[in-house]
């Protein structure tokens, strides 16, 4: 267990192999090779069980049914997109599939719910190609920059105070207390 | 070395590359700032990106196909912002009617406000449908701006800017309209202001973050839904 252990010291933060702390004592009795290094040596971690590992973000099999779950719910969304001529985005009519889904089937799901979370917090890497296409789109900015500038920040500032304004109003009628 | 640069222009690994890399870049600045809004990575990297571009000569929709990869995870993204409401579903469930009537009522000043006022300087229609949108996070954004036939780019960009300007202005803002309940601030910021609003009321309350959230993942479906009418009507 040391010699493998020494090895592959365990640094939060850094990439370990996943079956770093399995040593030969596991699939032999312990006493019979724990102590021998060649043995250690020998049954150290091939290359094929070594996932990375990392403190933020475990790689594991249940991550491929999270993705495949997502994508599931995208191609129904879109199968019904196509299907009905509904003007509604494929992936969010997928997004109504999987709320609904969710809320039928009761039960913890750890994986889904770090998986989506990956994908939300690097929304932004994913748009920058799209937003790189504004390249393109210089005659229309210069035609209609100034307009949908002011209109969005007007539209901001607007939707946000009514927003909050009609939230507060409707929990005070309906939490009187608070 | 021509030759070599003309195959490797035509290809994702060259495109990826170039993205990724400055994209960190712009996130490690970003980070420097303390993720102030105007130091958003996406606003640091696409005029670099357009300078590489413009640079090697390289048409747009070659970057365009080499990069599909990365918006193609818009989709499952999209998908996966059911999973916080689903998560969240008890809060949702305390407060719902309120919650919806805020909801309806946000969503629906956005869309009529940003419209409004594009008409009013004379915009097109593909102006108004690339508008729209403007208060959802990106990718509902863009694929209902393309829906609507509208430009999907300029959409992510009207996006961005709601995006910078409602993360700035949620604090000031909400403090001047006597706003105490972390959970009406986090919501009209999640609802105005998208991921943005969200980061931005996680910054200041765990609880306000939270209803941020459920009213950014809200506002898509609810801004889906009133467009989707929109456009059938």
């Amino acid at each position: 267990m040391a010699q493998v252990a020494r090895l592959y010291p365990q640094r939060p933060g850094k990439w370990i192999p996943a079956f770093a702390g399995m040593t030969a004592g596991m699939w032999w009795p312990r006493s019979l090779t724990s102590n021998i290094p060649a043995y250690a040596a020998r049954n150290q971690p091939s290359l094929p069980r070594s996932i990375p590992r990392r403190a933020g973000m475990a790689w594991h099999p249940a991550m491929i049914a999270a993705i495949a779950t997502l994508l599931l719910c995208q191609l129904l969304g879109e199968g019904i997109h196509l299907l009905s001529g509904l003007p509604l985005p494929g992936a969010v009519i997928g997004m109504f599939l999987l709320l609904g889904w969710l809320l039928l089937r009761p039960g913890e799901r750890p994986t889904l719910v770090q998986v989506s979370a990956w994908l939300t917090a690097h929304l932004s890497v994913m748009f920058v190609p799209a937003a790189v296409g504004l390249i393109e789109e210089g005659p229309v900015l210069a035609k209609n920059g100034v307009a949908i500038v002011v209109a969005t920040l007007a539209s901001t500032l607007l939707t946000m105070a009514v927003t909050a304004l009609v939230f507060r109003w409707a929990l005070a009628r309906t939490e009187p207390t608070a | 070395m021509t030759a070599t640069w003309h195959t490797l222009q035509g290809t994702p690994l060259l495109w990826l590359a170039v993205t990724l890399l400055v994209f960190e870049g712009a996130d490690r600045l970003s980070k420097r700032s303390n993720r102030h809004p105007l130091c958003h990575p996406v606003l640091l990297a696409t005029p670099v990106l357009i300078a590489i571009l413009l640079a090697t000569r390289t048409p747009y929709p070659v970057y365009a196909q080499n990069t599909a990869m990365l918006g193609f995870l818009l989709g499952p993204a999209t998908v996966g912002l059911a999973v916080p409401l689903w998560r969240n579903r008890a809060l949702v469930r305390r407060a719902a009617g309120p919650l919806l009537l805020a909801l309806f009522a946000g969503s629906l000043t956005a869309i009529v406000s940003v419209t409004g006022i594009v008409w009013a300087f004379g915009g097109s229609a593909q102006i108004l449908a690339t508008v729209a949108p403007r208060s959802v996070t990106t990718p509902v954004a863009m694929a209902l701006a393309q829906q609507l036939g509208g430009i999907p780019a300029l959409a992510a960009v009207v996006v961005l800017i709601a995006g910078v300007f409602g993360a700035m202005i949620a604090t000031p803002l909400l403090n001047a309209l006597r706003i105490q309940d972390y959970r009406v601030r986090g919501f009209a910021a999640g609802v105005a202001a998208h991921g943005f609003g969200t980061a931005r009321a996680f910054q200041v309350d765990e609880l306000g973050g939270t209803f941020a959230g459920i009213g950014m993942a809200l506002n898509a479906a609810m801004t889906a839904l009133l467009l989707t009418l929109w456009a059938v009507l």
